[in-house]
């Protein structure tokens, strides 16, 4: 349907391909209809939420769908049809002609396979070769995607390597044969953004110096930006628009992509920008649509949407930019290419067929404020603590850690411990009354724990953790259960963090019933409110938790950390399982509550944008102890930790004009079970002053006024790197 | 260095395992009602004169303290002396060596024999998931689980050696035959057939249910996908990286096995009148022999250990994840 413009003769082309998923008699309609294609030499991205059909896309043209896949439509690699090719041919496809890398590298590997034989196999597979020669090929390619000391790892297992490491051996292995498509499914997605850095770097020098074409399939638009000519968005089984990268992140027409990109909390934008939160949810794939699959949740719906599905066509005849929507033409507007306008976030759905969005998700004001009246609060703030009060005006102090330490024995033998695992290594922290305090950092920095010792959930090695004037580890038994009623824990996995076999009410009010509080009737209305407040219909606690979404789930278990009043909830990863559209309306949610309850709140989090638009006040931890603490403006703004200034440039833009950026951090962190002396960072760091960083630890010090640093270098570095324009927005 | 203490550990485990076994052994004649002396000399003490009675109590150092008697018995164990036999007079050690090699002859035969026909059709019947020879195959595993093991043995009599008259039905060796050679080796061959059979085809359920429910797993594993998006062929696939993988559980449900294959034989060798360890326990037992069932008890507890420490080292060998 699509005309590419493009002179580049396709590579891979997909044609109006349609997978159904054919189980005990109900049908799921996983992919409905896609056309994409991909050219020598070209990154192609796929973006679209879980259940869109990217993945399921891909796996149909590499033939690896389960069997009760029904596949119709056209894959061509060149000129040779795939879908009607046999067993035998497309076995000589995988892995020569298409190679993949799958999203979790821990999984994706045979843990009982050294990496250098999982890579010779690959090889072996396609070419008559020796074993020696293989595995000399498995070296080489190890030292292609930036393994150090390729000879000696080539005979190392997967997990003897760290993620990111790992993953780069995926990417070796997908290489290994040559192919002329490299199909990477979603394969940072599991990483740590400076890892994931890494990689995106490394795909695309490697599609460069090799002209792979490569088809990146992504949930994460900064991601997308940063390494696509072009981009797929998919919805619902369905490329709802497809165009130059340039073009759809400066014109999105489609209002699910416009949607999707003002969902996205990001680092760019100015502090106070409104995320847009998209409600409702994906289609049932199993319901069969005549139209639009996008019309239930689209503002500007009308009736032709519900009754004829929109062709995907280009804007301009012959050109690249193609959407699938019937009122493209009416949102295409020559003066302004994202008719914004046109898109109020407020606006209650028109001719809306989706009768699970409450009607005051639309309407209420309160819903829609992201940063909205974070800013307001983070302002005077910063106001008063620039006017010299200091502390002694900030809010209340509800939780005090004093110098916190969780080590973990160290596995060695039963008889004589290893080192201790310093999972939280001397932290000093205070959540505030009614604020937000953000904990960044990359896995293993002890986040986790971190808020589990601030429940009583870990048992701290050293330092205290203080509720008031109570100490948590001097209380008896009924003291912390009494006290554990006024801090909550909301998990990352909603659906790991039930018992499937409650319904939802009793999900929700399972605190009260172990706490005894109130008549069961009592305790059954409470839900009902809970489930009100985090804005669910009170039939919905009728089901079981495996009849909700994703984000669903999510407002259930924040529900059930509200039964008890608490006054201070952790959240833990709390959007990191779902969706984009979905996590807006999670992090809009929890900053309403925040607001409204005056709760305090911690959230943890590896994503640096979430922790921007919830936060007040941000801690960026590395290896167990803070290095970085003070306003979210301070931290994002005017960061003065050379990690901080890292993990900041390492978080992709979703801008497809400003792709260049600093190095991103070299190496992975070092193990908690043996911390690099004196400064923890000072191996990562580029200004680390040998003498100095290597040998004596810098104490976390108020070095501006509410903004503490643990660098002994900071000024000298703020003086001599000029401001990046990719922040000064956000000052 | 690590690797080399952790070893150390757990040798260290199954000795505290071994000294466990043998003190209950030692305590156990001790424990029980009635002289120790009926138990550990096996005289009709009511018989015999206060003398006489003395002098047995000398003689199997009765009279001596607990712990004395304790370490004594430590040293007989350690020097393979446990004593004589009351019914046969015999020494126990050269009894215990004369069965051995039958036992073990039936119990591995039988372990090999059911490891690789548990393998392959628990494999196989997970390949096929929910086909006909998986659901077919099932119901029958779950069948042979439940059978009694002196049933089937008594079965393959009635059908094998009596109706068909293909195989003896007792014995290790045809008595008086006097064969050498390769006569002697198909003559053996020939009887061990029916209780390797037997003793195989109960351990194969198990082998077989474990085998099937992780290659299961494994199969939906993602490194699986890994392997197809290679382009290697199905039976690569399968082997090099789904039973593979796959055989990990099962190593330990073989070792198990072993420990009970052992404890089968006593049911087994005395169906066949075999003249292994378990047919001598079973002797021991009705004849209330108790020197000799100690004896066999330790050996078979000895060797169960030995089976479980063999599956300890080698799931290093297996699973790289667990070498340290």
């Amino acid at each position: 349907m699509v005309t590419s413009a493009s002179a580049v003769a396709e590579l891979l082309a997909i044609r109006d391909l349609r997978v159904t998923f054919r189980a005990s008699g109900r049908d799921v309609h996983a992919v409905r209809g896609v056309d994409l294609s991909v050219a020598q030499g070209e990154t192609l991205a796929v973006v679209g939420e879980s259940g869109s059909g990217k993945s399921v896309t891909m796996m149909a043209a590499l033939g690896l769908l389960p069997e009760n896949a029904e596949v119709a439509g056209s894959i061509r690699l060149r000129d040779r049809e795939l879908l009607a090719m046999d067993e035998r041919a497309l076995r000589s496809v995988r892995g020569a002609e298409i190679g993949v890398v799958f999203q979790d590298p821990m999984s994706s590997l045979n843990p009982v396979h050294t990496v250098s034989r999982q890579i010779a196999e690959a090889i072996r597979a396609h070419a008559d070769v020796s074993r020696a020669a293989a595995h000399g090929r498995a070296v080489e390619l190890l030292g292609e995607v930036g393994i150090p000391d390729p000879r000696t790892r080539a005979d190392d297992y997967p997990h003897q390597f760290s993620g990111g490491m790992r993953q780069r051996v995926m990417i070796a292995m997908a290489l290994a044969c040559g192919p002329r498509v490299l199909v990477a499914d979603e394969p940072t997605t599991a990483l740590d953004v400076t890892v994931q850095a890494q990689i995106v770097d490394l795909v695309d020098r490697i599609r460069r110096e090799r002209g792979m074409a490569v088809i990146w399939i992504s949930h994460d638009l900064g991601v997308v930006a940063q390494i696509a000519d072009r981009v797929a968005v998919m919805y619902a089984g369905r490329v709802v628009e497809q165009g130059p990268c340039a073009d759809l992140f400066d014109a999105a027409v489609h209002p699910y992509t416009a949607g999707l990109l003002r969902a996205m909390p990001r680092l760019d934008a100015p502090a106070g920008t409104q995320l847009e939160v998209i409600p409702g949810g994906l289609p049932d794939p199993e319901a069969h649509h005549g139209g639009c699959v996008f019309a239930p949740r689209c503002d500007h719906a009308h009736d032709t949407c519900a009754a004829a599905r929109p062709a995907l066509l280009p804007l301009v005849a012959g050109g690249g930019h193609a959407v699938a929507c019937h009122r493209s033409g009416e949102r295409l507007d020559p003066g302004r290419a994202v008719p914004a306008g046109a898109v109020s976030p407020g606006a209650v759905p028109a001719g809306d067929a989706a009768g699970a969005v409450p009607a005051r998700l639309g309407g209420s004001p309160t819903l829609r404020a992201g940063t909205d009246n974070v800013r307001s609060r983070t302002g005077a703030d910063e106001g008063r603590s620039r006017t010299g009060d200091g502390e002694s005006a900030g809010p209340p102090v509800v939780v005090a850690l004093d110098d916190l330490r969780v080590h973990y024995r160290g596995r060695g033998s039963w008889r004589r411990a290893a080192a201790p695992v310093r999972a939280v290594d001397g932290v000093t922290l205070e959540l505030e009354h009614g604020r937000t305090l953000g904990l960044v950092g990359e896995s293993g920095s002890g986040k986790s724990t971190l808020g589990r010792a601030l429940l009583g959930l870990e048992k701290p090695s050293g330092g205290s953790v203080a509720f008031g004037d109570r100490v948590l580890h001097t209380l008896s038994a009924a003291g912390l259960r009494e006290l554990r009623c006024t801090a909550q824990l909301v998990f990352q996995d909603p659906a790991a963090s039930m018992n499937p076999a409650l319904r939802v009410e009793d999900v929700v009010s399972e605190p009260l019933r172990i706490n005894r509080r109130g008549s069961v009737a009592e305790q059954r209305a409470r839900a009902g409110e809970l489930l009100e407040i985090v804005e669910l219909p009170r039939e919905l606690g009728r089901r079981y938790p495996h009849q909700l979404s994703g984000g669903q789930r999510q407002r259930v278990a924040i529900a059930r950390g509200l039964a008890l009043d608490p006054r201070v909830l952790v959240c833990d990863e709390p959007v990191s399982a779902l969706d984009v559209s979905v996590q807006a309306q999670i992090i809009t949610l929890l900053s309403r509550l925040q607001a409204e309850l005056g709760l305090s709140l911690l959230v943890i989090s590896h994503d640096l944008a979430v922790i921007r638009t919830i936060a007040h006040r941000v801690a960026v931890m590395y290896l167990g102890q803070i290095v970085e603490l003070g306003g979210r403006d301070d931290v994002f703004g005017r960061p003065r930790h050379p990690y901080t200034r890292g993990l900041l440039d390492a978080v992709p833009v979703p801008d497809p004009h400003r792709r260049s950026r600093p190095a991103p951090l070299a190496g992975d962190p070092p193990s908690p079970a043996a911390p690099p002396s004196g400064c923890r960072f000072h191996e990562r760091c580029a200004f680390a002053r040998p003498g100095l960083c290597d040998t004596t630890p810098p104490p976390l010090e108020e070095q501006r006024p509410g903004h503490w640093t643990a660098c002994h270098l900071a000024d000298e570095i703020a003086a001599s790197s000029a401001p990046d324009p990719a922040r000064s927005a956000t000052g | 260095m690590n690797a080399r203490r952790l070893g150390l550990a757990r040798l260290g485990q199954y000795a505290i395992v071994l000294v466990v076994a043998v003190s209950l052994n030692f305590a156990l004649p001790r424990l029980m009602p009635g002289s120790p002396l009926a138990l550990i000399a096996g005289v009709e003490v009511g018989e015999m004169s206060p003398e006489e009675r003395a002098a047995v109590t000398a003689d199997a150092g009765l009279d001596q303290p607990l712990v004395v008697q304790y370490l004594t018995y430590w040293k007989s164990i350690l020097t393979l002396d446990f004593g004589y036999s009351f019914r046969q007079g015999t020494p126990i050690e050269e009894l215990v060596l004369e069965r051995v090699p039958w036992t073990l002859l039936l119990t591995l035969t039988a372990l090999v024999v059911s490891a690789v026909v548990g393998i392959a059709l628990g494999a196989f019947a997970a390949w096929r998931r929910g086909g006909a020879w998986d659901v077919s195959s099932l119901t029958v595993m779950i069948a042979l689980e439940s059978t009694p093991q002196f049933w089937l043995g008594m079965l393959f009599i009635a059908l094998f050696s009596v109706s068909l008259g293909w195989l003896p039905s007792f014995g290790a060796t045809t008595a008086g035959a006097d064969l050498t050679g390769l006569a002697w080796l198909a003559d053996v061959a020939e009887h061990a057939v029916l209780p390797v059979l037997t003793l195989s085809i109960l351990s194969i359920p198990a082998v077989y249910l474990s085998m099937r429910y992780s290659t299961l797993s494994v199969l939906g594993e993602d490194y699986i996908r890994t392997a197809q998006a290679k382009g290697l062929r199905p039976r690569a696939v399968m082997l090099h990286h789904v039973v593979r993988t796959a055989l990990l559980p099962v190593t330990t449900v073989l070792a198990l096995r072993l420990g009970w294959a052992f404890g089968g034989t006593v049911v087994i060798e005395t169906v066949f009148s075999y003249p292994g360890l378990g047919r001598l326990m079973y002797d021991a037992v009705s004849a209330r022999d108790y020197p000799v069932m100690q004896a066999t008890f330790l050996v078979f507890t000895v060797a169960v250990l030995l089976a479980n420490l063999l599956a300890d080292s080698l799931y290093p060998r297996l699973d790289p994840r667990t070498r340290v």
